[in-house]
Parts: structure tokens; C-alpha cells; sequence
């Protein structure tokens, strides 16, 4: 058994409950003993002994004391002055009625010696007591064990009489900088870490040192620091900051337990292919990847497998494109968490495109079909069907191509021309027919065109073959690398100054414009100066076509605030909290520009989550952030490191101690009421008084 | 309150309401007065054993100087071949006299009952007098001065009883003279010493009066069915005594015996004075024990002399 040093008096801040105080301080002025009986221990003086006979006699005293009898009034009294009870019974007390009262005071003595199970430690030091509190992403998958944890330091940091303070890492929603609060009474710490929640943004270790360093108050001598478990570049300068300061007790997930990221899908391929990451590498795991449609119902899962020694691992979804569209959101199963959530928006999604191919199209000679080269293009991303116009337009499409070689009559163009009117994209290609203007149709152009085709490398040009001048910022081509080889050979060019840079999207080095564009009524009409096929140039045979290709059906939303716009900002739609539940944005959250949603900054600015607006909105995931996960590293020696304790908490049994007593005292009472309950009440007759002397006779 | 609501009441056996009503009703109006004078027996004047003035044919004799030639009898002269005279048995009114006990343990009522011995003895005093002044003969109270008869009898003793002055003492306060061989009903509990009811008697029968004693006793009484430890104390002021298990079987059997040799004594001594004795619970029903007083129910129930076994 220990011998604990006394402690002077301690004053307890939670004011109403001092029997705790009233009883420690009693047990330090007696020099009592601490005792450990399995997973309980509590402190123990003789004295306390002395309340099993004090209350077993006290009890015995109070039952000595005879009952009063019942008293009944009885006419034929003078006959039972004749009679003798015969049954003088000793009032005596059955042995087994002294069991209740036993264990009452036993239970009583038990509950003065303040009993725990399960006790931890006691916290080292005499001084403040601070928890460091990692209260980013990565805590939210093990939160209530974190939580319960500190509520039994604040306990025990109470039963100590010590002031708490408290760090949390991660900058709070409002957009303030990370700080220590505190010194705080423990039922102010207490309120503070009920409310603390997990952020889905990363802990801010460097704001946590800063907030250090700037410590006015009095040092803490016991530091607890309930990590995530993972490292970054300031996570052994803050360890060293606070070892510096006090005895430091480092908290860490158990290997199982750490947490995992879902990275998102590539965009644009199609294929829904996931990457899942953990810190720790160690056993084989399998992880529940699940995919919600916008409702939240689930439509697939898929497993993916962490072999031994691995830190990621993959899964995919292999889905129809109707159903793949739906896909609203990716999340680990069971687990609450933001960076296991991946919202998804029309990056995501294959769009449904339609090329017209007439009966003419030769099937034996493929390499001469330009829908071919549309097709091989965007196949891989886009859901694509060929036909007729009218079958088309029965569809759903975003993008309707048509090549130079579809023939579209009348009625067929006036279908188009609704179609794009409300809200469809049409992709056209120029080619001998259109540069004939056979079928020269202004309404399905985006501006007056030139009769005739020029030609480029020959004489008239002066020699030089087309190259590609860089995409104009403006462009939905911005950003998209040019091959070098392109060359345009042929190209159709619009009337004098009906090109601008509004309706440009590409240019050739000399300015004459290679892809225009115009808006007709909700949809647009965009129109390639070249043939999709090899005849007039050789982009179609470049990956820059394919990505040309992809943006404009990226393009293909119809809504005005296009993104190649960058001064339009989103406004946040509804965000995530650290355990990947939808929510209102937060105090701090700000509109998503360009820049931001390209560089994927997470903050309290730009929580995760959608932004934008109903019709045109943008996913901001956690994990696209995050580059890597790494465990926490090495530590100063003094530190200590253990992991979180889950499911064994530690328990003061002075409260079910005297309980138990309370419920043994009325185990009691029932007893006796048992007894008494033949007693029927007094007999209500009244009794006169003597009667008056006999009259008449 | 009409008479055809007191029928009503007693007709539809509306107990409860019954009760209820025949507590405001003045007491002569208790609907059971009524019901249990109607199952009492008529009855004719007493015969007196000797010739005189009556009904019932007492003996025949030989015509004698100063009889009255009208008496003499036609067929019996003309059998017997000389002049015969019919003798009637002498015929006599009787008069009765009625006596409630007003001590306070006359009110002792436990949950097996349902009225006190004071109420008991109440109604059948009154349904007594009702169908004794229905046959045209004379009641009274023996603590009054006059008597009565006839169809408000019931009601003029009622009168009688509110006006007599209390009297605890266990024995009817005699003022008036009391008519040779007149009848007495005396109702009371009867838990008083041997010799108080002798005296009562004794005084009785020295003014020429016989009758009836009739003992009304709650269920409690006789069955003594206590539990626990209790303090029994008396009524009349007796005192009393504590007895821990008043449930113990020795007890109650040991009561038990005491009481039936407390009724045996008043039961021979009654009769020695020309008395008789009935016992009536007032758990049973009350025409009981008024139709014992004509021999048609026991006057002792045979249970009672179980007791104590």
C-alpha cells in the first residue's frame, strides 16, 4: 500500500458537494492510509471502522423501544380480566434482521473511504494542469474517447484541487487564431470540453507553439496532450516547448484506431476509383468504402483491402453511367469523419454527349469517320451515343456534335436550334461542306462565316503552317498544355470583325480565331475552324484535343457565371463538420474563389463542403488537401507516451456506495412495515368516562 | 317522508339508500321496523288458568243456585241429563313493558356488523311494540309512567325514549307502578356482574313481572377475532389490560369459555326468575330473536354453546 503525503485542506470549486473535501481533509488530519483491492482503491483510517457499530447500535437501540400496542375498545373487557396472556415473548431481534442494517454501514464505511476503480496515476506536479487538445480532422474518428478522457483529468485535476488549462490546436470556426484558455476552475474546464468538438481542418501546431511562447500565466506542471496521432513539421518543436515547461503525458491512438483518409476520385476518367490512407501500417484491414446518392440512400459499396506493411489501398465502383451520375457523395463506413468523406459534383460525372452519324458514315474505314476521332477522344469520359438527329434529341444530352459530314435538314435544324435555345451545347466542326456553305446556316453558328476554306503552309500564307497561339485566360482551354506538333493546315475564318475576344476561345498564332463560341438563349453554340478529322489538321490526333474536347462538355452546364471566370466567387451552400455531417457554414466561412477551389485551401475561411449554388455547385473536399498521413515521431525523452484508454474508465464509487447504503436503510424500513402491518388502526369507539350512579332503583 | 317511499325503499332492497334513508327518517320509521312486525306471529289475550271473562273454554260444571239460566248449554244438559254451565278461561290483556340499555358500550360496532347493539335493539324494541299494539294490547317503557296501544305505537315510544333521561347505569330506573303479571322485554349486552342483573330481576319479579331478556351482542363479541399486540379497554369505564397476541388460539379459546359460562349463569338465572333468555348478533337478522320470544327460533343458537371447545 502507498503511503500518500497529507495535502493541506483542499478547497473544492464545486461548491455543494464538500463531503468529498470535508472527508479528504479529514482523512489528510489523520494520517490515513491508501488501499488498493483489486481495480479499486480509495484511503482508509481506523476510525472509520467505528461507524459499523455506532449505526448497527444505534439501530438496535431504536428497536429495543417497544411498540405501542394497539389499543381497542372492547365490551366484553371484565370477562379478559379473568384471563392471563400467556405468550410473555422476549423482544427479541431475529438474527437475519440484522443483515440490512450490516451492510448499510458497511457500505457507509466504504463510501468514507472514497473508493475508484480503475484510478488512474495521480497527475504529476503541484501546479496548473493543461490539456493540449489536437481537435482537427484526425481526432474525429476516436472523439469520444478523447472527450472522455478529458472529463477524467478535469475529475481528477478537481479531486486535486488544481486549475485546468486548455489548448486546443485546431484554429476555432471563427476564424481566430489557436489559444490557450485557462487558467480555468474545473467546472469552467468541464463546460469547455463538452462543448469542444472536432474541425474539419488540420490541427495548427505552429499557432499552438506561438500560443505557448506568449503563456503570461502561471506554468503548467502537468501537461497532458491528447494528440491525433499524426506528425508535421511542428509536432516535435511543440513537444519540446511543452516538456520545457512541465512533465508532458502524450495520448495517441492505438495503431487500429488512427485515422484514415479517402482521397477523391480522379475527375474525368469516368471510372470511379478511390484511394484510402492510413497512418500506421501494420495488420491487414478491410474498409467499407460506401457511395449515397443526394438523398443520403446508398447506392454500391466497395471493399478495399490494407495489406500488411501498406499505407493505402484502393477500391473501385464499377456502375452504369445513369446510376454513377447520381453519386452525390463517398464515405468510409463507420466513420465519422470529414476526411472520409468525399462529396462529388458534375467533375464527377460522365456527361451524355450524342454525334450525329447519318447512314453515310462508312463503317469499313473507320480511320475516315470524324466522328471516330470524337469518339476516341471523349469516350473514356463522357457517355457517348451516335445516331440520327431525332433519336438524339429524344435523349438527354448536354453535348450534341456535329461534324461536317452530318446532314441535318430543316426541320432537323429547328429542332437543333430548340434544343440548344433551352440550355443544350452544340460542338461543330468545319469542313469541306460548311466551308461550301452548302449547308451554311447562320442560326447554327456562332458567327457570319467567310465562303471558302483557307489554307495555311501555302503561298498565300507566306509559308508558315498554323500553330496555336496559348489559350486566352478567358477561355474554358485555359490552362490546357499545347503540343508543339499541332499544326492547322485548312480552316474556315469568320466575316471581318465578327470575331471578338468574347466569342474566341482558341486563336492561331496569327489571331485568326480556331474555336468560337456564342451563348443561344440558355445553351451555346461552339463551332471548331477545322475538320474533326486529319483532313485540315492534325489536332485531332493530339491529347490537347481531348482536352479541348472534355472542357467544352465541362463547359456544357448552360448557366451564366461560367468558372473560367475568375472573379466570381461561390458563396459556401452547406458545409461539413469534423464528423462529416452536413451543416450551415460556419462564423468564419468565406466564398470560394478560383484561386482557393484550384489549390484546395481548407480552412476556417473555406470549411469542406459545396459551394456555389443550387444549379452550379463545386465540391470542396478535406482529403484532397492532405497530402500525407505519418505517425507522430520521436519524442524528448521526459515525455511520456501512452494510448487512449477506451471503454476503461475511471469511476468513483463513493456516490453508488452510498446508495447502496441509502437502498439496505430502506430494505430495512421495509422490513418493519412488514411487521406492523397486522396492526389495524385503533379502534375509533369512544370510551365515556364511568357511568353515574344506578337511578331508580 | 311518505309511507310509500319507506316501501319503495324496503321493496327495491336499495341497501345502501336504504340505509341512508332510514338514518334521517325519525327513528320509529326505520323501514325494517315494519318488515320485521309483520313476521311475528299474531297472538291472543293470555289465559290466566282460572275461570272468568274470555274466549277459550276452561271446564263444564253442574248448573248452580245463582248462575245465569242463559249459561246453561243446551247439548251437554241434554248428554249428561241435567243442567251443565260452560266455564270460560279467564282472559287477560297483557301489558308489556320494553327496556333499552343506554351504556356507552351499547355502541360497540366492528367491521363484521352492520349497526351498533343500541341500533339492534332499537329497531326490534319498536317493531315489538308496533305488533304488540297491533294485537290491541298495551306497551310502554318500563323507565315510563303510562302505557299504550294501538296504530302509533311505535311512534309514541320513540317519543318516549328521546325523553327519557340518560341512564348509564346498566339497570332500567323503575317509576311508575308496574301492573301484576305484566311482561317484560329487556334488551342490553349484558356484560355486567351476575349480580347487577339479579338485582334487576329480583325487582322485577317482585312486582309480578316475567318476560324476556334479550342479549344483543356484536359478532366480535362472541367470535373475538384480534390480532397483534393490543390494549383492550372498556367502555364503561371498567379499565384495561394488554395482551401481546391477542391472535393466539389459547386466548381466544380461553375468552371464549368465559363467555359462554357468563351466558350459561344469566341464562339459569333468568329462568329462576321467571325469565327467559335470548341471544341475539347483530350480524344476523333482528327478526330472529324477536321470533324467538314465540318460540318459533332458538333462543340460543347452538354455536354458542360450542364455544370454548
Amino acid at each position: 500500500m502507498d503511503h500518500i503525503p497529507s495535502q493541506p485542506p483542499v478547497k473544492s470549486s464545486r461548491g455543494p458537494f464538500t463531503l468529498a473535501a470535508g472527508t479528504a481533509a479529514a482523512a489528510a488530519a489523520t494520517n490515513a492510509q491508501a488501499y488498493a483491492l483489486g481495480p479499486v482503491a480509495g484511503t482508509f483510517a481506523p476510525w472509520m471502522l467505528l461507524a459499523v457499530p455506532a449505526v448497527v447500535g444505534l439501530w438496535w437501540l431504536m428497536k429495543s423501544i417497544p411498540l405501542k400496542p394497539i389499543r381497542q375498545a372492547f365490551p366484553g373487557i371484565s370477562l379478559l380480566f379473568k384471563l392471563e396472556s400467556e405468550e410473555k415473548t422476549p423482544k427479541r431481534i431475529p438474527w437475519w434482521q440484522y443483515i440490512p442494517i450490516t451492510l448499510a454501514s458497511a457500505a457507509l464505511v466504504g463510501a468514507l473511504t472514497r473508493p475508484e476503480l480503475n484510478p488512474q496515476a495521480p497527475l504529476p506536479g503541484s501546479g496548473p494542469v493543461m490539456l493540449v487538445v489536437d481537435n482537427g480532422w484526425a481526432a474525429a474518428r476516436q472523439w469520444q474517447a478523447r472527450h472522455d478522457q478529458m472529463q477524467q483529468l478535469i475529475n481528477r485535476a478537481e479531486r486535486e484541487g488544481r486549475p485546468v488549462m486548455i489548448l486546443p490546436t485546431a484554429a476555432p470556426d471563427d476564424g481566430s487564431p489557436v489559444k490557450v484558455q485557462g487558467p480555468l476552475s474545473p467546472a469552467e474546464a468541464r463546460q469547455i470540453a463538452l462543448q469542444m468538438k472536432p474541425l474539419p481542418w488540420p490541427a495548427d501546431r505552429e499557432g499552438a507553439l506561438e500560443s505557448l511562447t506568449a503563456l503570461q500565466a502561471d506554468k503548467p506542471s502537468a501537461i497532458v496532450w491528447l494528440s491525433n496521432g499524426l506528425n508535421d513539421k511542428a509536432a516535435r518543436p511543440l513537444s519540446e516547448k511543452l516538456a520545457s515547461m512541465g512533465q508532458v503525458t502524450i495520448l495517441e491512438d492505438a495503431p487500429a484506431d488512427s485515422a484514415r483518409l479517402l482521397l477523391p476520385p480522379e475527375t474525368g476518367t469516368g471510372k470511379m476509383t478511390v484511394t484510402v490512407k492510413r497512418s500506421h501500417t501494420g495488420t491487414q484491414d478491410d474498409v467499407q468504402i460506401v457511395a449515397v446518392d443526394e438523398s443520403g440512400k446508398p447506392i454500391d459499396q466497395a471493399t478495399a483491402t490494407f495489406k500488411p506493411g501498406a499505407s493505402e489501398t484502393q477500391a473501385s465502383f464499377n456502375l452504369p453511367p445513369e446510376i454513377s451520375n447520381e453519386l452525390a457523395r463517398l464515405s468510409i463506413a463507420g466513420e465519422p469523419s470529414a476526411a472520409a468523406t468525399v462529396l462529388l459534383d458534375e467533375r464527377w460525372r460522365r456527361r451524355p454527349v450524342g454525334v450525329i452519324a447519318n447512314a453515310q458514315n462508312n463503317a469499313a474505314q473507320p480511320l475516315l469517320n470524324e466522328s471516330d476521332y470524337i469518339d476516341q477522344a471523349l469516350n473514356p469520359y463522357v457517355d457517348l451515343h451516335q445516331g440520327p438527329v431525332d433519336e438524339l434529341l429524344k435523349r438527354k444530352l448536354a453535348v450534341l456534335v456535329m461534324t461536317d459530314a452530318a446532314a441535318v435538314g430543316k426541320a432537323q435544324s429547328l429542332k437543333i436550334d430548340q434544343w440548344v435555345q433551352e440550355g443544350g451545347t452544340l460542338l461543330r466542326f468545319a469542313g469541306q461542306r460548311l466551308a461550301a456553305q452548302e449547308t451554311l446556316d447562320q442560326s447554327l453558328l456562332p458567327l457570319k462565316l467567310r465562303q471558302g476554306a483557307r489554307t495555311l503552309g501555302g503561298n498565300v500564307s507566306g509559308g508558315k503552317e498554323g500553330k496555336l497561339a496559348p489559350f486566352p485566360s478567358t477561355s474554358p482551354f485555359a490552362g490546357i498544355p499545347l503540343a508543339s506538333h499541332i499544326t492547322i493546315k485548312q480552316e474556315v475564318l469568320p466575316q471581318p470583325g465578327a470575331d471578338n475576344d468574347e466569342n474566341t476561345w482558341a486563336r492561331l498564332q496569327d489571331g485568326t480565331p480556331l474555336v468560337t463560341a456564342r451563348k443561344h438563349g440558355k445553351g451555346q453554340i461552339v463551332l471548331f475552324h477545322t475538320t474533326a478529322d486529319p483532313a485540315w489538321s492534325n489536332l485531332s490526333l493530339s491529347g490537347t484535343f481531348v482536352d479541348m474536347m472534355r472542357a467544352v462538355v465541362a463547359s456544357s452546364q448552360g448557366v451564366a457565371g461560367k468558372l473560367e471566370n475568375t472573379d466570381i466567387s461561390l458563396p459556401p451552400l452547406k458545409t461539413l463538420d469534423g464528423f462529416g455531417r452536413f451543416g450551415a457554414p460556419g462564423a468564419g466561412a468565406r466564398p470560394l474563389t478560383a484561386e482557393a477551389l484550384a489549390q484546395n485551401q481548407i480552412g476556417p475561411q473555406h470549411p469542406p463542403g459545396y459551394y456555389g449554388n443550387e444549379s452550379l455547385r463545386q465540391a470542396l473536399n478535406l482529403s484532397a488537401s492532405i497530402t500525407t498521413i505519418q505517425p507522430l515521431g520521436a519524442m524528448p525523452d521526459s515525455v511520456l507516451r501512452k494510448t487512449y484508454a477506451i471503454g476503461q474508465k475511471e469511476r468513483d464509487l463513493t456516490g453508488a456506495l452510498l446508495g447502496g447504503a441509502l437502498g439496505f436503510l430502506l430494505l430495512d424500513l421495509l422490513i418493519v412495515l412488514y411487521q406492523r402491518r397486522s396492526h389495524k388502526g385503533p379502534d375509533k369507539t369512544p370510551a365515556r368516562k364511568a357511568p353515574k350512579p344506578e337511578a331508580g332503583s | 317522508m311518505s309511507v310509500l317511499r319507506q316501501k319503495l325503499t324496503a321493496l327495491f332492497g336499495l341497501l345502501g339508500k336504504a340505509d341512508e334513508t332510514a338514518r334521517k327518517l325519525p327513528l320509529h320509521q326505520h323501514p325494517d321496523i315494519e318488515r320485521i312486525s309483520r313476521g311475528l306471529p299474531l297472538h291472543g289475550p293470555r289465559l290466566m288458568k282460572r275461570k272468568g271473562p274470555g274466549t277459550e273454554f276452561f271446564e263444564a260444571r253442574a248448573y248452580a243456585q245463582g248462575d245465569d239460566p242463559r249459561r246453561i248449554h243446551a247439548r251437554l244438559s241434554a248428554r249428561r241429563d241435567e243442567p251443565i254451565v260452560i266455564e270460560k278461561e279467564a282472559e287477560i290483556r297483557q301489558h308489556f313493558y320494553m327496556w333499552r340499555d343506554d351504556r356507552p358500550s351499547m355502541d360497540f360496532k366492528s367491521a363484521k356488523a352492520s349497526c351498533s347493539p343500541r341500533q339492534a335493539a332499537d329497531i326490534m324494541l319498536l317493531a315489538l311494540s308496533k305488533h304488540i299494539a297491533r294485537n290491541d294490547e298495551r306497551v310502554g317503557l318500563l323507565e315510563g309512567t303510562r302505557l299504550t296501544q294501538g296504530g302509533r305505537a311505535a311512534e309514541w315510544m320513540a317519543t318516549q325514549m328521546a325523553e327519557l333521561p340518560d341512564n348509564q347505569s346498566g339497570a332500567p330506573a323503575i317509576r311508575g307502578n308496574l301492573v301484576h303479571n305484566s311482561c317484560a322485554v329487556l334488551f342490553s349486552d349484558f356484560m355486567m356482574p351476575l349480580a347487577q342483573i339479579e338485582k334487576t330481576l329480583d325487582r322485577l319479579q317482585a312486582s309480578g313481572v316475567s318476560g324476556w331478556l334479550v342479549m344483543v351482542a356484536d359478532p366480535q363479541l362472541i367470535e373475538f377475532d384480534f390480532k397483534g399486540d393490543t390494549l383492550f379497554y372498556g367502555l364503561n369505564g371498567e379499565g384495561e389490560k394488554n395482551f401481546e397476541k391477542a391472535e393466539s388460539p389459547n386466548l381466544r379459546r380461553n375468552y371464549q369459555k368465559e363467555l359462554k359460562s357468563h351466558i350459561e349463569a344469566v341464562d339459569q338465572m333468568a329462568r329462576r326468575k321467571g325469565f327467559e333468555f335470548i341471544l341475539q348478533r347483530t350480524d344476523e337478522e333482528l327478526f330472529k330473536g324477536l321470533r324467538a320470544i314465540y318460540n318459533l327460533e332458538p333462543k340460543i343458537p347452538a354455536t354458542i354453546m360450542k364455544l370454548g371447545l
